[in-house]
């Protein structure tokens, strides 16, 4: 594989790797927040309430009234699902749902009462946005303005990757092209100081370097 | 050749200090608001006075200056004696009336408020978890909006009015728009 095919397949990974990490994200913070109590070691003190469930239907089969009892209300989930999306207006970078702001703890109690009313999540999440702009969005929507946001850093991956693809190609030709300098990575690695016609080449190419 | 990238590199690294200087300059607490040339939301709530309902409606003819209060807000005191001097010059006037919400607060707070402060005479609706603010978009105090004849939010200021704000942001847009 030549040299700038390299760099490419380099940026393609970063890319795919980029764009992965966004995925990736949230199914890792749900497993370690699953993992917490491993049962080969003995319980603290301040186990989760969940997990001590969890380990005595183990032991001796809980009876099922105890998990009736701890079940979250499914509309708090869909509480939760939108306040955590949703910025909080006075203190930048915490969502809703985790903020001690007063501001905050009454759009919770008004997305609770939206949500028990029976309103759609989007139709919710429309409500925030239409008063508070595109501040209220932790993480910015994808549209109009907003769009160079998001494809502003691929393009400049691709950009660049192009303009390395262009200079590398230009030095090898450089090279290629010079006084019978073989091409260096074709050759064994040497294990001691760089050979005689590299050490050359090196010393040429830092003179013809002005910055 | 060579000098061609030099230039390069010198444009983008001015470029970059560019944006970050154009940077300094946001202030980052501030939301710019969506709800400019929208219709405001009509409100009929509570008054703090415990004398019936303070309604919000577009009435023909009729500029409302909004103003979201607390007692709980330090620069609320700072921007009362505009208020009170505002509503003492524009009494007579029948194209422009006043409304108050008082948010986040105790009915207690609020007169106590206006008992220690003067009560500029007119009406505040009583919004203590905050859904006619939070339905405003508001996000700190105080906050004023204009709203004009047709219902619609014209101006909104996050922050004390200061004096003169009436004659230098509210009358060219009274004036500009015929009755």
């Amino acid at each position: 594989m030549s040299r700038p095919g390299l760099v490419m397949a380099f940026f393609a990974w970063l890319v795919v790797c980029s764009v992965q990490g966004f995925a990736v994200v949230a199914p890792a913070s749900a497993e370690t927040a699953g993992t917490a109590p491993s049962p080969g070691v003995p319980s603290s003190p301040p186990v989760p309430v969940a997990a001590t469930a969890a380990t005595s239907s183990v032991r001796e089969a809980a009876p099922p009234l105890s998990s009736g009892e701890l079940r979250e209300d499914p509309a708090e989930e869909v509480v939760r699902r939108i306040a955590k999306d949703l910025r909080c207006a006075v203190c930048q970078n915490q969502s809703v749902y985790e903020s001690n702001s007063t501001l905050a703890k009454d759009m919770l109690g008004l997305i609770r009462d939206k949500v028990t009313a029976g309103e759609s999540e989007t139709a919710i999440r429309e409500y925030f946005f239409s008063r508070y702009g595109d501040y209220i969005y932790l993480e910015p929507t994808t549209r109009g303005a907003n769009a160079i946001l998001w494809l502003a850093p691929f393009i400049g991956l691709l950009l660049g990757g192009g303009i390395l693809w262009w200079a590398i190609g230009r030095w090898q030709r450089a090279g290629n092209s010079g006084d019978g300098v073989r091409d260096v990575s074709a050759g064994p690695a040497a294990a001691g100081d760089p050979p005689v016609d590299l050490r050359d080449r090196i010393r040429g190419e830092l003179n013809r370097i002005d910055l | 050749m060579k000098s061609t990238w030099k230039i390069a590199l010198l444009a983008t690294v001015m470029g970059i200090l560019t944006l970050f200087y154009l940077g300094l300059g946001v202030d980052t607490r501030y939301i710019p608001s969506p709800l400019l040339d929208k219709p405001a939301f009509p409100f009929s709530a509570e008054g703090l006075d415990g004398k019936g309902p303070v309604v919000l409606e577009a009435k023909p003819g009729k500029w409302v200056l909004v103003n979201f209060w607390g007692s709980w807000c330090v620069s609320c005191v700072a921007e009362h004696p505009y208020l009170m001097e505002l509503a003492r010059k524009t009494r007579d006037r029948s194209d422009f009336a006043m409304i108050g919400v008082d948010f986040r607060d105790t009915r207690e707070g609020g007169l106590r408020f206006l008992s220690r402060h003067g009560d500029p005479g007119y009406r505040h609706a009583f919004d203590p978890e905050q859904r006619i603010a939070i339905d405003w978009g508001v996000y700190g105090a105080p906050e004023s909006f204009l709203v004009d004849p047709q219902g619609t939010i014209r101006l909104k200021r996050a922050g004390p009015l200061y004096p003169g704000w009436f004659e230098q942001e509210a009358m060219p847009l009274i004036q500009g728009m015929p009755p």
